[in-house]
């Protein structure tokens, strides 16, 4: 699908600012180290001539911040990959030392499914045969810590920082246009 | 006991490898973390100097009768297609622009597209500079029939004026036999039992219509291009509403043209391929139908009518919006002062009226 969205006039103003400033600052680090007070003065000044500029006309940004754009695209897919990656090497790894994650399927004509044992009534939701706490009181973290102590799955708690990054790199998927668009006006 | 004690050694042996497989991760927040701190501080900047918009429904009142009109004396930033804020200024009765309709030498009645859409005022063609004083009367998501109301009720303020009446393609002729637009409550235009054509009024109120049966979309636009029977309603609703218009304005001492607008934005043409991808109607679709079919309405009662496709091109719309850009806006400002002038000297006689040259 082709991208229907624009960057607005204050995304690129905004981006502007921030290049210009980001260069300026760098710019006005190294000219200060090697070229004294003077030069510090002429880069801000043509810091604050760019800023003007970029934003008297947002569309200068244009074309930087396409390849801005295409740049987090890609760092995102990379961290992505990465972070996914990660988490299937800690899952095998877990699996080969010792967890009670079965990886092997079974051998047929065994099958796969796996009797639950009776549960406390309070346990009916419980997607495992161990007892948990229930209720609406009961947060994700308590639940999951009784069921990895019970369980004796504890690693599992070194997938939430990734599976927490991987939710944040995700991020939001940028809109895409269908022949179904209202004309709404 | 010997089974638990492995069972725990081998819990600690797999918490450790996860805990270890953790530090893997860290060449990928080395990539992410200064991307999303610079995205951070672009987001914050904007933020900072993006003007606070206003959502729609806080642009527009309830309206007795109308359903809905703009805000009277508002100085807001609405918000286009693509979330691009523009400057909105109403007058003391809600209609965009400096003028006032009893200093104007024009009136154009529409849409959002006599609201100027996407546009900050100074770019609005109500409003740029010209030989003519023109006021529109216009919001978003109007239908003919909201312009007819509002003709009638300024009826008294049109003696001797020009009155151009905005048709636009895209949703303005499925919208008239609509009673709603989306959960608001919109006059339209009905044919009765007894085959009279007739505008109803009696539902619009101020609360929710939750029955949401209007389509709005490109189907319903190729529809009405197609030969279906909703081409056939929507086109006869028009004729009725166009004729009545028309004698509001003859009763009024006014002169009326009528004005096709056509969707040319790139973001309509890409809609419209997609749907007529997926339409049945694909092979009957014609997208000259709508100006053929108004010409010959107007041309039955005896109204010029000019079709904006033949001075507008792509690069008079937005980008990512449906409507007009500023020179979008400028050249129908100049279509509106060419029809002016030529409307100015007396017609000529055994002169074609029904599509007007400009």
């Amino acid at each position: 699908m082709q991208s229907f969205r624009a960057p607005t006039r204050s995304a690129l103003r905004s981006f502007w600012l921030v290049l210009s400033a980001t260069v300026a600052l760098i710019g006005a680090a190294a000219l200060g180290w090697s070229l004294g007070l003077p030069a510090v003065v002429w880069d801000l000044a043509l810091f604050g001539l760019l800023a003007v500029v970029g934003w008297r006309t947002p569309g200068l940004a244009t074309r930087p911040y396409r390849a801005w754009e295409r740049l987090v695209r890609k760092a995102r897919r990379a961290t992505r990959l990465w972070l996914t990656g990660v988490v299937f090497l800690i899952v095998t790894i877990v699996g080969r030392l010792g967890g009670r994650l079965s990886l092997a399927g079974p051998t047929p004509p065994a099958s796969a499914w796996v009797p639950k044992k009776r549960l406390p009534d309070r346990s009916y939701g419980a997607d495992s045969d161990v007892v948990q706490a229930s209720g609406p009181e009961i947060g994700w973290a308590r639940r999951l810590a009784t069921w990895s102590w019970r369980s004796g799955n504890v690693w599992v708690w070194s997938l939430i920082p990734l599976l927490a990054l991987l939710k944040r790199v995700e991020g939001e998927s940028r809109g895409s246009l269908g022949g179904n668009v209202y004309t709404l006006y | 006991m010997r089974k638990t004690i492995l069972d725990l050694s081998r819990m600690i042996l797999a918490t450790f490898a996860g805990l270890a497989g953790l530090a893997l991760a860290i060449p990928a927040l080395l990539i992410i973390v200064p991307v999303w701190l610079v995205e951070g501080l672009i987001e914050r900047v904007r933020t900072w100097i993006e003007p606070e918009p206003v959502a729609w429904e806080d642009l527009i009142e309830f309206t007795p009768e109308i359903g809905w009109k703009p805000r009277a004396n508002m100085t807001a930033h609405a918000l286009d297609f693509n979330q691009e804020p523009y400057l909105v200024t109403t007058d003391s009765s809600g209609w965009r622009g400096k003028g006032t309709v009893s200093d104007a030498q024009v009136v154009a009645f529409g849409d959002s597209y006599a609201f100027g859409c996407g546009v900050d005022d100074d770019a609005f063609f109500a409003d740029l500079p010209g030989e003519v004083r023109i006021k529109a009367i216009g919001s978003p998501a109007y239908s003919l029939v909201h312009s007819l109301l509002w003709m009638r009720r300024l009826a008294p303020q049109l003696s001797g004026k020009l009155v151009i009446w905005f048709v636009y393609h895209g949703n303005d002729l499925a919208d008239n036999v609509h009673p709603a637009f989306n959960e608001y409550r919109s006059p339209f235009a009905r044919r009765s039992d007894a085959g009279e054509w007739e505008i109803v009024s009696d539902h619009v109120d101020a609360s929710r219509w939750t029955i949401n049966e209007r389509e709005g979309g490109m189907q319903a636009f190729i529809e009405i291009c197609s030969d279906t029977p909703q081409r056939r309603m929507a086109f006869e609703a028009c004729d009725f509403l166009i004729r009545q218009g028309r004698d509001v304005c003859r009763d009024a001492g006014a002169r009326l043209v009528v004005m096709s607008i056509p969707d040319l934005s790139p973001l309509a043409r890409l809609a419209l391929a997609r749907a007529l991808g997926e339409s049945e109607l694909a092979e009957s679709f014609d997208e000259d139908v709508p100006d053929r079919e108004l010409a010959g309405i107007c041309a039955r009662a005896g109204i010029p009518f000019v079709a904006l496709r033949d001075h507008l091109d792509s690069d008079d719309y937005l980008v990512r919006d449906f409507h007009w850009s500023p020179r979008g806006h400028r050249k129908v400002a100049n279509v509106i002062q060419d029809l002016c002038r030529q409307a100015g000297s007396p017609p000529e006689e055994g002169r074609d009226r029904s599509r007007m040259a400009v």
